[in-house]
């Protein structure tokens, strides 16, 4: 799908990489060289088959071959993914819990407010705004990049992770203190009540257990979404990840590298899902039937 | 400290508090765009490079940008655009998804299969990405931005819809529209249709929150509205190379974002909650 729709963009790719001066013998030498000279449908097979090789074929900004390229820029962007999704659903589970065991008092509807404000901050302008605070007013993380190894690089992750992480806890928490909620007022925490058992033994035996797999769940549901909060963090904190890679492809109409970036991310979305789905199934097996 | 806000307001209009105060930021910002050439002190694209780059202050109480506009005033113009961006980004999917909802849940096996799968596809990519591979393909602008959310955001509707479709069309009123004789167009868009789009007209509301803080990013990002149109997103990329010096080019529009934005959820909690549809 993502082949017909490359193909669907304005411009010559060989004239703008060879630029306007460019003699029409040498355009017409690279047109050869790339296959653009086939029919679309020639094309298409052709594309299929290196794709199954991973061949994703040449990038014409970048004159390498775009999995190289793209490799190159996985590492990033995965850190980003990865450690932002172990801190946000970490502080979710502690703020939710905090809201569903305070329901209705001044702690949950603090929590509730905020996370219904977390829900629409843009994180294009959190970015920039923890720049202006943590990087320029008290120098405390830096600007821009990766660092150079060890807690050099860990600070570098500081900024892009809480702008990534933030909107991600609003609907986390949103979604889990329902969750929590509902556990309380089930009939297991009843029955465990008239045990004897404590509330607080309640919740944390049994409600919070209980709440693994909407986490797991809610995880699958907004990897998609994160996915996307990459690309604007990366663009913000100049961060040499997937997302960065795509803005500029796109820019530069670099046919192969715009194609390679969303297969990859679209992958990585029903990967995630499988994952999810099968954990689901092994920590609840009820799901599997 | 909430409480003592959010009481006298619960007080006048009893649970529908979040609706209420929802309803007031949104309506602000309706007024804002409706009487911007009133309410704006400046034009919002007059060029003054002898006051560029000032702090806020009386004269200009967002401070002014590197071209010397009025913060200010370009916020409150940038509120058509970005109330209009948000408007008809929600409308447009949600036309073509809860029409393809309709047909999908109401039956015909094979057509329902063919806009699931569609669905499905769609569902693969994260929503931002495809729309901004779908942008890449037309030039940037208001327009492709119209029509990447239209492709991308319909699916949610779709979902919405058919699922609620499949619950009425088994309903008794249904039932007895059938014996009466009534056609199929006529009990899809007289009997199901009213019925079956609550759901989706509840999550228009925090639809809207999504479409804003995308369609600013993929402002932000340069594929969206251009310059010099005063746009809350593209304002936030122009302050980008300030933002040592002029903390306010980036940080009013921004908040302007947020608060729309706020007001959008709180009228999308209170309805659910009200309706008793959707997750709260």
């Amino acid at each position: 799908m993502s082949f017909f729709l490359i193909k669907l963009i304005p411009g010559d790719p060989v004239r703008a990489l060879l630029g306007p001066r460019a003699s029409q013998e040498s355009i017409d030498f690279y047109r050869e060289q790339l296959g653009l000279n086939e029919s679309l449908i020639t094309q298409y097979v052709i594309y299929l088959g290196r794709l199954v090789r991973g061949d994703f074929g040449e990038s014409i900004v970048f004159r390498g071959p775009v999995s190289e390229l793209i490799l190159d820029r996985t590492g990033p962007t995965l850190t980003l993914v990865i450690v932002t999704t172990l801190i946000a659903t970490a502080i979710s589970l502690v703020l939710a819990a905090i809201a569903a065991r305070r329901a209705g008092d001044w702690t949950d509807r603090s929590i509730r407010i905020s996370a219904t404000i977390g829900l629409g901050v843009p994180q294009f302008w959190l970015g920039v705004i923890l720049i202006i605070v943590f990087s320029i007013n008290f120098d405390l993380f830096p600007v821009a990049g990766l660092g150079d190894g060890g807690w050099d690089s860990l600070s570098h992750l500081v900024l892009p992770c809480t702008t990534l992480a933030i909107p991600l806890i609003a609907i986390l928490v949103r979604n889990l203190r329902a969750s929590y909620l509902e556990g309380l007022g089930s009939e297991y925490a009843v029955f465990a009540r008239s045990k004897g058992a404590s509330e607080s033994a309640v919740f944390w035996r049994h409600v919070f257990r209980n709440s693994v797999v909407p986490t797991l769940q809610l995880l699958g549901v907004n990897v998609g979404w994160l996915l996307g909060g990459t690309v604007v963090v990366e663009n913000v904190f100049a961060i040499p990840g997937l997302g960065e890679l795509l803005v500029n492809a796109i820019f530069a109409r670099d046919y192969f590298v715009i194609q390679a970036v969303t297969i990859v991310f679209a992958i990585s979305v029903v990967f995630v899902s499988l994952v999810i789905d099968v954990l689901t199934v092994l920590i609840d097996p009820r799901f599997g039937q | 400290m909430i409480g003592t806000v959010t009481a006298p307001i619960r007080l006048v209009f009893g649970q529908g508090v979040e609706i209420a105060l929802g309803t007031i930021i949104v309506v602000t910002f309706l007024i804002l765009a409706a009487f911007a050439p009133f309410i704006a002190p400046y034009d919002p694209d007059f060029l003054n490079l002898g006051a560029s780059l000032k702090p806020p202050s009386a004269e200009h109480w967002f401070g002014t940008d590197m071209l010397g506009r009025d913060v200010f005033s370009r916020v409150v113009f940038a509120t058509r655009i970005d109330l209009l961006m948000g408007t008809v980004g929600v409308l447009l999917p949600m036309i073509l998804g809860s029409t393809a909802g309709l047909i999908a849940g109401y039956g015909w096996g094979w057509v329902d299969a063919l806009i699931m799968r569609l669905v499905d596809v769609v569902l693969a990519f994260p929503w931002l990405i495809l729309m901004m591979a779908i942008i890449a393909v037309y030039s940037p602008g208001l327009v492709s931005f119209f029509f990447a959310v239209t492709m991308v955001g319909w699916v949610s509707y779709a979902r919405l819809v058919r699922a609620r479709v499949r619950v009425v069309k088994r309903a008794d009123y249904v039932k007895s529209a059938r014996v009466l004789g009534y056609g199929h167009a006529r009990i899809l868009t007289r009997h199901i249709l009213p019925n079956a789009m609550v759901p989706a007209l509840v999550f228009a509301a925090s639809d809207f929150v999504l479409v804003l803080t995308a369609g600013s990013a993929v402002s932000y990002l340069g594929m969206g509205v251009q310059p010099p149109t005063a746009e809350w997103g593209l304002m936030i990329a122009e302050g980008r190379n300030f933002i040592t010096t002029a903390w306010w080019i980036p940080f009013f529009p921004g908040m302007a974002i947020v608060l729309l934005a706020f007001g959008f959820s709180l009228i999308a909690d209170g309805l659910s909650l009200k309706l008793g549809v959707g997750d709260a």
